[in-house]
């Protein structure tokens, strides 16, 4: 283990010292020198150098160099952590300027040097490696509790500031809670803590009463509802009494009744009986008048039916008889049929006789024979017609022939006059020329005109021209004779050139000249030509126009158009002629054609006369006529026929019919008549009748049948209501009707009594009063006194009923209360946070209590442990120092000091030791501290002259034992040389060096 | 299909004291009193608006001896309340309400069904779908038993839900009454574990799905975050559940760093931001703070600062109130120096987790003739934060 060795001081200005240092090769260092030379000086300077210069309201001194020395110095140590370093300390703020340098080149303040020393301040220093005198002898006044704050104080801690923490915290601790005290925040809120657990206390049990308040409403309400149904009952009784008094009256009249009625339980009698029987006795009476009425009746009709026997036997042939006489009207018919045909025939007859005239025929037989079928008829059509045509046709070629001829004479005669007005050929063609010359004048004139217009132009063009001609001359001639001139003016000036040109100019000038003089000379020969021959022409015209006068010309014209007229007549005459006598010839052709088929017709008509059994004449001129007549008559002589044969058929009927009729009145009738109407009539008559008796006869026994029906009816009826009436007076138990009639009596007046038992009955029905009741009822004896009774039982009960009402009032509203629960909740959540506030709080302060208690035990702990450690090796120096003297030191429990224990083992307190001895258990105790409570520190020991009182013995022995301290660095200041004697040459510097000391 | 909607809700614990808060404006103290009512009365809303079948409540609907009439009158309301929509109950007691209580007992109408000691099925009918649910109500407070066991899976029903008040083997943070395994849990082949007892809201297993709902209200500062109940539908195909949130008052930590934080309006200021962000949820809160990297020249204590925030706090529909303010500081360092200052410190610091000295202390109080029945024993845990903090306090003192 390495110790903090000091190595070297150097020492600038401190106290007197001044420029002086030492090298500390040794563990052990002692410097020796008389008084004031200057050992406290080194020893502060040591002190200085590593804790700063003592300020200056330090008790210690400052050493500051009275010269004009520098403050301060340097020290050399080699620490156990960091090696070598080297402090310098100079003047500057209070407790100086350090400055450290270690080996491995560091540089550092205070704080550095705070950290080699690692954090061991001056204080502590000196309360544990440097001791003087002064400190040895103050041990007699350490008390034991003080020591442990010595130890702290001299320790680590600093008692200051633990002291300071404890009293802190133990204010704290007060402010919060004092176990005894009332005021702190805790005990004041313990306070109201147990007065909210009352309170909850108090409000739990309102809880829990709460049980019961519900068991007691249950329990109230329970009796409430009995006391309603009780007083249901009792109104209801009160009611039923009140009934019982109003009905009384009645029930008795009832029992009345039912006495009476009792005599009449032996009465037997039908219900109604008595109407009943009055009833059934006006049937009975009734039914037999009825019956009696039916018989006298009945024997009427028996009587009257003798009269009504009709004739059967006619009856039996009614039939026959009625279908003949059915036939009686159709006779007279028959027989106005019969004249209307007779007239008729005799109308044919008459007919056919005029037929016979017209045809002029008297063979009837010739005339039946002959032929009238279609086929003749239109034979006898087609010839009749053909003939009439053929007629016509004779007569329209009659008038043909007359018109043809006398058309064609007319026209022959016309002819021959219009050809003898014609002119002849020659005469016409001389006019026709006269009359064509005359027609070219106005042409002639025109062109005489013209031709004079001409002459008059060409002759003024002619003289134009001439004009025209002139003048160009004269121009041609004026440019000649200028090319001339400039020709001349050439020659003249020798400018031939000029000449020549000008000569060529004058030459064409010349030649043009020339040639239009030339060229008009031409054209006024052909202009002269022209003239000439215009004026001929016009003198050949009026040649013309001189022959022949107007007036010639107009006769001329006049007679060819008339010719023209006559001319065109004629020919149309000639073809006129010609188509006439055609015409003519066709009417010739015409007549042959009829001639033939006259004949052709006449051979058909003959023919058919042959067949028709006629005479030729006839047939020739009227064949269908006669066909026609024939044909009629054949037609009435087959009607007369047919007439004839209905008339007889009729006049057949006429007689069967009579003979039957005849026959039927033989039979019925004893008077004999021919006349059939009479008879008939009679037949009919009779029928009727007996047809009539018959119905009445059949009505009268049907009457008779309903009669007799009627008579059972009403006898079945009355047997019924024998019967009834012997019931009802088998019931009644009557013999007879005077019986019956009483005991009817007797039931009326049992019924009267039933009647008003019912009345009452009802009355006593539409009560409520329960009927099952009365009898308990009708004991009671005084139902208006138990009515008051129960009155007041009634209002008993209300009054109870309210109070019980007001109980349960007060229930609920206490229930009420609870449940809604304001109060407790609101007790017990101000309680619960109370008590969490107070917990809280508790905890806080238990924060206080615990911080304190770990600094007290902490603080017990390390003088427990450390302090007998301490003590122990303390003892061991001690009795090391006293040779044995003194076995044990036992700090006091209270007070100051220790108690010593001696060899002897008798105890001393430290005052009662001598100074030596106290002197050495001083320095025991404190090498022990150094070794035990602050071994990892190595400081080194510094003492200053404290062995003054130790003998040489004991001397020996403190050296001895400091010298086995390899832990720390020993230095000593002495001045005494026994002491120093102890120490080899090279540990003791000896004071003052004569050098070094210097103005001292 | 045949489907069944529930509600499963747990821990009511209705009634029970909001405390540990001081200085609350009453308008706060009295909508904490309300809050676990009006969270389960949130709760049965949600029951009928969703038109679900029943209800599961899986104990601990009363925080024990606690348990007012109020809170069983108003619990009784809710019921009937469900009774009148035709929505049935299936309760247990969990070991806050044991059947053993000496509390007044209240009649409920005839759609709820409480378990009995015994684990016991009970069959629900909805058409023709049946519905088993098996559980057992806490007879006395403690039950250590593994009543696990003794759940027996009926051999009819469509659908099978187990009702559990109990501890996961395992967590030993809470009392552990009736404890199971997740083994267990799937052993036992049920569609659905409706679990109780745990306050914080957690699915154990997603097959089969066992879940604790979590209490429905926070009541401290442990307590934290959105609380409610879980929405529950089986259809044979899967099971859903999803959880919703009733709880009218959040508690809530938050930290705030204050790196670079000057002066005590900046701090003001930041503290302000914060509670701004807060009221952004809509829901009122209770905040406890911690401030890090506080390193400001002023300075304020958190007690001071923590009075003029919660002076600031104003009455509204959704108020932010900040309960505690702490400063994060760094004691480490302090505590190292002082350890190589001295020996003594080192002793000091090796005494601090010497619990003895901690009871020793506190002697004086918690054994307290009147006192220590107010106080309830510190456990462990809490005697080690007190020594922790003794420690911070001296180091505050000394360094």
């Amino acid at each position: 283990m390495k110790k903090l060795h000091i190595q070297s001081i150097t020492i600038y200005g401190y106290g007197k010292l001044e420029n002086i240092s030492w090298n500390f090769n040794q563990s052990a260092q002692v410097f020796y020198g008389e008084n004031e030379a200057g050992k406290t000086t080194i020893m502060s300077f040591i002190h200085s150098m590593l804790f700063g210069f003592p300020s200056k309201q330090h008790t210690e001194l400052r050493y500051e160099p009275k010269t004009q020395y520098k403050y301060g110095g340097q020290l050399i140590a080699c620490f156990p952590m960091h090696g070598k370093a080297v402090i310098e300390r100079v003047r500057g703020k209070a407790s100086g300027d350090v400055t450290v340098v270690l080996e491995n080149g560091r540089r550092g303040q205070e704080e550095l040097l705070a950290e080699l020393l690692q954090g061991i301040d001056r204080q502590l220093y000196q309360s544990i490696f440097s001791f003087n005198l002064f400190g040895l002898q103050n041990v007699q006044q350490l008390k034991g509790a003080e020591l442990g704050r010595f130890l702290f104080s001299t320790g680590a801690v600093g008692s200051d500031r633990l002291l300071h923490a404890e009293q802190e915290l133990q204010k704290e601790m007060e402010l919060r809670f004092r176990p005894g005290g009332k005021k702190p925040q805790l005990n004041k809120k313990l306070a109201q803590l147990k007065e909210q657990y009352q309170l909850l206390k108090i409000a739990e049990k309102k809880n829990r009463a709460y049980e019961q308040l519900l068991n007691e409403r249950k329990r109230i309400e329970n009796q409430l509802k009995k006391a309603e149904i009780e007083k249901g009952n009792f109104q209801k009784e009160t009611y039923t009494l009140q009934e019982w008094i109003r009905w009384q009256p009645l029930v008795k009249e009832k029992e009345n009744i039912e006495r009476q009625l009792a005599n009449y339980n032996e009465l037997a009698f039908p219900i109604d009986g008595l109407i009943r029987w009055e009833k059934v006795k006006d049937k009975l009476l009734s039914m037999e008048s009825a019956i009696k009425n039916i018989e006298t009746k009945m024997a009427k009709i028996q009587e009257s039916q003798g009269q009504w026997q009709p004739n059967d036997r006619l009856l039996n042939k009614e039939k026959e008889i009625s279908e003949v006489l059915e036939q009686f009207p159709l006779v007279d018919q028959w027989i106005s049929r019969q004249t209307l045909i007779e007239n008729q025939i005799n109308a044919v007859d008459q007919e056919i006789m005029e037929l016979k005239g017209k045809l002029h025929a008297t063979e009837e037989d010739a005339l039946i024979k002959s032929n009238t079928s279609m086929l003749l008829k239109e034979q006898c059509k087609d010839a009749s017609i053909k003939k009439r045509k053929l007629m016509e046709q004779k007569r329209e070629l009659d008038h043909q022939y007359h018109k043809e001829q006398t058309a064609l004479t007319s026209l022959e005669e016309q002819t021959a006059l219009l050809k003898n007005k014609l002119l002849s050929r020659e005469k016409r063609l001389g006019l026709e020329t006269k009359a064509n010359a005359f027609s070219l004048h106005a042409f002639w004139h025109e062109q005489m005109d013209f031709l004079k217009k001409e002459e008059l132009e060409v002759k003024q063009q002619g003289n134009d021209y001439e004009k025209k001609q002139s003048q160009e001359m004269l121009q041609g001639g004026i440019l000649l004779i200028f090319l001339m001139m400039a020709l001349a003016w050439g020659f003249w000036n020798q400018e031939f050139l000029f000449a020549a040109i000008g000569a060529a100019a004058s030459i064409i000038a010349a030649f043009f000249l020339f040639r239009s003089i030339q060229q008009a000379r031409r054209e006024q020969e052909r202009w002269k030509k022209r003239l000439e021959e215009v004026i001929q022409n016009r003198r050949m015209l009026e040649e013309k126009l001189n022959a022949g006068t107007e007036s010639e010309i107009a006769y001329i014209v006049e007679k060819l158009q008339e010719d023209d007229n006559n001319k065109e007549q004629y020919n149309r005459c000639k073809i006129k002629l010609e188509q006439q006598n055609d015409q003519y010839e066709k009417v010739l052709r015409g007549f042959e054609k009829w001639e033939y088929e006259h004949h052709e017709n006449t051979k058909r008509l003959l023919k058919l006369a042959n067949e028709l059994h006629i005479s030729k004449e006839f047939a020739n001129s009227f064949i269908y006529d006669a066909f026609l007549l024939i044909e009629e008559w054949k037609k009435k002589k087959w009607e007369k026929d047919k007439l004839s044969e209905e008339w007889n058929a009729l006049e057949e009927n006429i007689k069967l019919f009579r003979k039957k009729i005849c026959l039927f009145y033989k039979r019925f009738f004893a008077d004999q008549t021919e006349n059939l109407q009479t008879m008939c009539f009679h037949l009919k008559q009779l029928i009727k009748e007996e047809q009539e008796k018959s119905v009445r006869y059949r009505e009268n026994m049907a009457k008779l049948e309903e009669c007799k029906k009627e008579r059972e009816g009403h006898q079945e009826a009355l047997q019924v209501y024998l019967k009834e009436k012997e019931q009802l007076f088998t019931q009644a138990k009557a013999e007879n009707e005077e019986e019956f009639r009483k005991n009817g009596h007797k039931a009326e007046e049992r019924d009267s009594y039933k009647e008003k038992l019912s009345t009452v009955s009802i009355q006593l029905e539409r009560s409520f009063f329960p009927k099952e009741r009365i009898v308990g009822y009708k004991k009671i004896e005084n139902p208006a006194a138990e009515l008051e009774k129960i009155a007041q039982y009634l209002q008993g009960l209300s009054k109870k009923q309210k109070k019980w009402l007001e109980e349960l009032a007060a229930i609920n509203f206490e229930i009420e209360k609870l449940e809604t629960g304001g109060t407790y909740t609101e007790i017990l959540h101000a309680y619960k946070q109370l008590k969490i506030e107070f917990e809280e709080d508790g905890k806080e302060w238990g924060k206080y209590a615990a911080a304190k208690q770990l600094l007290a035990h902490t603080v017990k702990q390390y003088k427990n442990q450390h302090l007998p450690k301490m003590l122990k090796k303390a003892e061991e120096y001690f009795a090391f120092l006293t040779e044995g003297n003194y076995i044990h030191i036992i700090p006091k429990d209270k007070g100051a000091g220790f108690l010593v224990e001696s060899k002897e083992h008798l105890f001393f307190e430290a005052n009662e030791l001598s100074q030596g001895t106290t002197e050495q258990l001083y320095a025991a105790i404190r090498l022990a501290l150094v070794q035990t409570f602050y071994a990892k520190y190595k400081m080194p020991i510094m003492i200053d002259d404290s062995f003054v009182n130790f003998d040489r013995k004991r001397t020996g022995r403190v050296m001895a034992l400091l010298k086995s301290f390899q832990q720390n660095q020993l230095l000593l200041f002495t001045c005494h040389p026994h002491i120093a004697a102890y120490f080899s040459k090279e540990e003791v510097f000896a004071f003052p060096q004569q050098s070094n000391i210097s103005g001292q | 299909m045949k489907e069944v909607s529930f509600i499963h809700c747990a821990d009511l614990h209705l009634d029970s004291p909001i405390i540990g808060l001081r200085n609350l404006p009453s308008f706060i103290a009295d909508r904490l009193k309300e809050s676990t009512f009006a969270s389960f009365s949130a709760i049965i809303d949600q029951a009928i608006a969703c038109k679900v079948d029943f209800i599961i409540i899986a104990g601990d609907i009363f925080d024990g001896e606690d348990r007012s009439i109020r809170a069983q009158i108003r619990f009784r309301k809710e019921m009937e309340r469900l009774h009148a929509h035709h929505i049935a109950a299936f309760i247990i007691h969990g070991n806050h309400d044991h059947l053993k209580g000496s509390w007044t007992k209240i009649e409920f109408p005839k759609n709820v069904y409480i378990f009995p000691k015994e684990v016991t099925a009970k069959a629900f009918y909805k058409g023709e779908m049946m519905v088993q649910l098996y559980g057992f109500s806490y007879e006395m407070r403690h039950v250590y038993e593994r009543k696990i066991e003794d759940y027996e899976k009926e051999k009819t029903g469509d659908y099978h839900i187990g009702i559990l008040h109990g501890n996961l083997e395992g967590t030993s943070e809470h009392s552990a009454y009736a404890p199971f395994s997740l083994q267990d849990l799937a052993a036992k082949k049920m569609d659905y574990w409706a679990l109780g007892h745990i306050h914080k809201r957690a699915i154990l297993t997603e097959n089969p799905l066992a879940v604790y709902p979590g209490n429905i209200q926070g009541r401290h500062k442990k307590e934290i975050g959105e609380k409610g109940a879980y929405l529950v539908q089986l259809n044979g195909m899967e099971t859903k559940a999803e959880f919703f949130s009733t709880a009218p008052i959040v508690w809530k930590s938050v930290q705030v760093n204050a790196k670079g934080i000057q002066t005590v309006d900046e701090l003001m200021l930041l503290m302000n931001r914060m509670i701004e962000e807060e009221k952004k949820t809509r829901i009122s809160c209770i905040l406890f703070v911690e401030i890090d990297q506080l390193m400001m020249e002023e300075t304020i204590a958190a007690g001071e600062l923590l009075e003029i925030l919660q002076q600031e706090a104003v009455e509204e529909a959704e108020f932010i109130w900040v309960a505690s303010i702490k400063y994060q500081e760094n004691k480490e360092w302090a505590k190292e120096n002082l350890v190589e200052e001295s020996a003594f410190y080192k002793e000091l610091f090796a005494n601090a987790s010497e619990l003895s000295i901690v009871e020793k202390a506190l002697e004086p109080l918690y054994s307290h003739p009147a006192a220590h029945r107010y106080l309830a024993e510190l456990t462990e845990k809490e005697k080690k934060e007190l020594a922790i903090e003794a420690e911070d306090l001296l180091i505050k003192l000394l360094y």
